[in-house]
């Protein structure tokens, strides 16, 4: 089964018409007659001066060696790519072993993975170039789109293969880092549960940023228990919590200030969605895509 | 505490159980702990704390079994009693006060032996001090303050010992006490409780006895082990006289009562009362109305009249006398018979001589015996058609004899019961059932009691003289039977108040815990 969720495609469908680009893998799109002008540096054509033309766009240079007015004619630039980082560290099968117990099971076995992989698809189908890492104490492995158009297929090839004991730990600013020098997109959407203590959105080296939370509800798990034994995925530490008013108030204190400091983004303003199970998946998207076409 | 300690491991196996139960089928959540560790404090006192919150209901169980093992040890639980723990609360000694604690000569009777044992023990002399005497007014056994036996404050004293004594002999009944009024201590605060007595004829459990040794010709040696005795302590005098009625009985060949005594040690003076109803008092009964002879362990009296007497055995080293009293009634059991079937009944018994105002009556007929009517009994038979019952074999010696349910008589006979030769044995044995008894052993409800004499009653019941002796444990050492264990009263309402406290707390710890859950999903 394909980690691409089935929403995407409506979704995708349905934001191709705010967008001027041509669909990925369309024959406009790879065909440079069909490339619209714009203000890049790449030449596209030098025609003759007419009187609507924008004098500031007149190749004085040209009109010294000929004597005759010339203007020249740029292709539009090179939409910003966006790289899509995705932590596929141990502390997300928490989702998995919260969900074993009823629907969504497929989905929660391997929540970041198809989360990113519905996010980089989608964004993939509209055009825009992607940049995805996967990454979990270190980075992991990386592919890149600069044209767009990621297939699920190469999606899930992508995810193959990565043991438990390369997903062991959490470094999301250095796994920016390495994205922000290998694709200089000046974009990211991060994929993680963000339960890394150094985690600064500060210190991302990205002009803006869509955080995309994967979370489970412990107050959902804990249910009507009073003791808990919570085993730590990454640690293997086991915690027997007495879920009483207190640790019920520092969870959600904690809870609070983590999804805060998400929602703000730090200096710059964010984009900030929680995913707690499939069912949140397509509205989480949508906002996504929402905000990225702003 | 051992039983204690046993107790509450048993009760604490539920508890270890939930903790299993809890532990291997508790919920189990794989989580990171990022938002859930750390609260601020050392980690070691978190994590301390997050086990005693975890917990806690635990440790109210531990507390509710720790309690409840108390309790149902307080109550005499499951694992035996709890005994009166020496050497924790007020101390006691109790002084047996019985007759035979006065048998012997002034100065090494028991109870001499016995005050001498209490000044020479530094413990025994320092803890309060009781007289355990026989209340014949309440007939019951109880406790008297020594303080007000001596009058004066310090009991130990010789002169104070010595009045003690006296006023014992002068104001109480020197009847065999019942050593279970001792069961009152504990409740009254005493954990350390000592008796002193002669012969303890039971096991104590829960209390010290010490014995001085019994007065009489067939006492024990004085058990080496007793406490505090001083090495100059006087010794019970052996040859004291011991005397107690041996036989009573009517020699019909002589048409006299029979009463013998079986005597040991010294042979004393023996004098011989009647009872005159007239005066209400004893007189002296004339040499001619009785003989003296030698039986085989002691003197015997042929007693001619019927009468209540008393005789009274002389102490000749000037001790208390040793007196009897006995109700003989008419040498023949004088009856009537009314009916063909108890006419011949009344045949077939030679001794029984019909009067016309008898002590028992014989009717045919429902009238049935009323045990009430003590001057004339009846004893009613009904003649039926079937006779589908055994009568009690008690009657009978253990013989079948077929009867019917006699709700209305005493007696129901039908022809296999008139077939069977050994239906008079039914009449003979209730005739002697009904017959007066010379003498009882136990004081009759109501009535009026006076003394006859140390250890000697006559009680009026029921237009009756009942005749009273002390028990024959009284001159003569008992075997040893039986125990008597002293326990910690129960305080069911200490110990409920310790539950609903632990209880409550629980409760509260839980509902202070669950309350921010509902208020928060609220």
């Amino acid at each position: 089964m394909s980690l691409v969720d089935p929403c995407c495609a409506g979704l995708a469908k349905a934001f191709l018409m705010r967008t001027r680009r041509h669909p990925a893998g369309s024959k406009p799109s790879r065909d440079p007659m069909f490339r619209r002008e714009g203000s890049s540096f790449d030449l596209r054509n030098i025609r003759e001066y007419y009187p609507t033309d924008d004098p500031r766009r007149v190749d004085w240079r040209l009109e010294a060696r000929t004597g005759r007015l010339f203007v020249k004619e740029y292709y539009e630039e090179e939409r910003d790519g966006v790289v899509v980082l995705v932590d596929l560290s141990l502390s997300l099968e928490a989702l998995a072993d919260a969900a074993s117990r009823g629907a969504g099971q497929d989905f929660a076995a391997k929540a970041a993975e198809s989360t990113s992989a519905s996010i980089a698809w989608t964004l993939g189908a509209l055009g825009e170039p992607v940049f995805l890492l996967a990454f979990a104490a270190r980075p992991l492995r990386a592919l890149e789109k600069p044209r767009g158009g990621l297939g699920s297929r190469e999606l899930d090839s992508f995810f193959q293969g990565i043991g438990p004991e390369e997903r062991r730990g959490t470094a999301i600013t250095q796994a920016a880092r390495s994205a922000r020098r290998r694709s200089r997109y000046g974009r990211a959407i991060i994929v993680s549960d963000f339960l890394d203590p150094n985690f600064d959105p500060d210190a991302l080296p990205f002009r803006k940023l869509y955080f995309v939370r994967l979370h489970r509800d412990f107050r959902r798990l804990a249910g009507a228990a009073t003791d808990i034994e919570v085993e730590d995925n990454e640690s293997g530490r086991r915690l027997l919590l007495p879920w009483d008013g207190k640790e019920r108030n520092n969870y959600e204190e904690r809870l609070r200030e983590l999804e805060t400091s998400l929602a703000a983004g730090g200096r710059r303003r964010s984009f900030f969605a929680s995913i707690g199970g499939q069912e949140d998946l397509p509205a989480a998207l949508g906002a996504l895509l929402e905000a990225f076409h702003a | 505490m051992p039983e204690a300690a046993s107790l509450f491991v048993m009760l604490l196996l539920p508890v270890a159980l939930i903790l299993f139960m809890t532990r291997n089928f508790g919920l189990r959540i794989r989580h990171p702990h990022d938002l859930l560790e750390g609260s601020g404090g050392p980690r070691f006192a978190r994590l301390f704390f997050r086990q005693l919150r975890s917990r806690y209901d635990l440790l109210f169980d531990v507390a509710i079994a720790l309690a409840l093992s108390f309790a149902l040890l307080d109550a005499g639980g499951p694992l035996g009693a709890s005994k009166a723990a020496a050497g924790k609360g007020r101390a006691a000694v109790v002084v047996d006060s019985s007759r035979s604690m006065f048998a012997g000569e002034p100065g090494s009777r028991p109870i001499d032996i016995a005050l001498e044992d209490i000044s020479g023990n530094s413990r025994l002399a320092a803890a309060d001090r009781y007289a355990l005497v026989f209340d014949p007014v309440s007939r019951q056994s109880r406790l008297l303050d020594w303080k007000s036996l001596a009058k004066v404050s310090d009991v130990n004293g010789g002169e104070a010992r010595r009045r003690a004594v006296d006023n014992l002999l002068s104001s109480i009944s020197l009847f065999s006490v019942d050593y279970g009024a001792l069961e009152s201590l504990p409740a009254e605060g005493y954990r350390d409780i000592s008796l002193v007595t002669d012969s303890f004829p039971m096991e104590a459990e829960g209390f010290k006895v010490i014995e001085t040794g019994f007065a009489g010709p067939s006492s024990r040696q004085r058990p080496a082990s007793a406490e505090g005795g001083p090495a100059s302590s006087p010794t019970v005098d052996e040859e004291a006289p011991c005397i107690w009625p041996s036989g009573l009985r009517i020699d019909r060949t002589r048409g006299a009562w029979l009463v013998g005594f079986s005597e040991g040690g010294r042979r004393t003076a023996l004098s011989v009362d009647v009872f005159d109803p007239a005066t209400g008092d004893f007189a002296t009964l004339s040499p001619t109305r009785y003989a003296i002879e030698e039986g085989g362990g002691g003197r015997r009296l042929i007693m001619g009249d019927a009468g209540v007497y008393r005789f009274e055995f002389a102490d000749p080293q000037g001790g208390i006398p040793t007196v009897f009293v006995a109700s003989l009634g008419a040498i023949d059991i004088a009856t009537r018979a009314e009916g063909d079937f108890s006419r011949l009944m009344e045949e077939a018994l030679p001794y029984l001589v019909e009067r016309p105002r008898p002590s028992i009556l014989l009717v045919d007929g429902s009238t049935r015996y009323d045990g009430s009517t003590i001057s004339t009994r009846r004893i009613s038979t009904r003649l039926t058609e079937s006779a589908p019952y055994l009568a009690d074999p008690l009657l009978l010696g253990g013989r079948p004899l077929a009867a019917g349910f006699g709700a209305d008589a005493d007696f129901e006979w039908a022809a296999p019961s008139l077939a069977n030769g050994d239906l008079p044995l039914a009449y003979d044995a209730a005739i002697r059932e009904a017959a007066p008894r010379p003498f009882a052993t136990a004081f009759p409800k109501g009535g009026r009691i006076r003394a006859a004499g140390p250890g000697a009653w006559l009680a009026e019941a029921n237009g009756e003289i009942f005749a009273i002796d002390a028990p024959a444990g009284e001159y003569f050492e008992p075997a040893k039977s039986g125990s008597l264990a002293l326990r910690i009263p129960p305080r069911p309402w200490l110990w409920a108040a310790i539950l609903a406290v632990l209880a409550i707390a629980k409760y509260s710890v839980w509902r202070f815990r669950r309350g921010p859950f509902r208020s928060a999903r609220a």
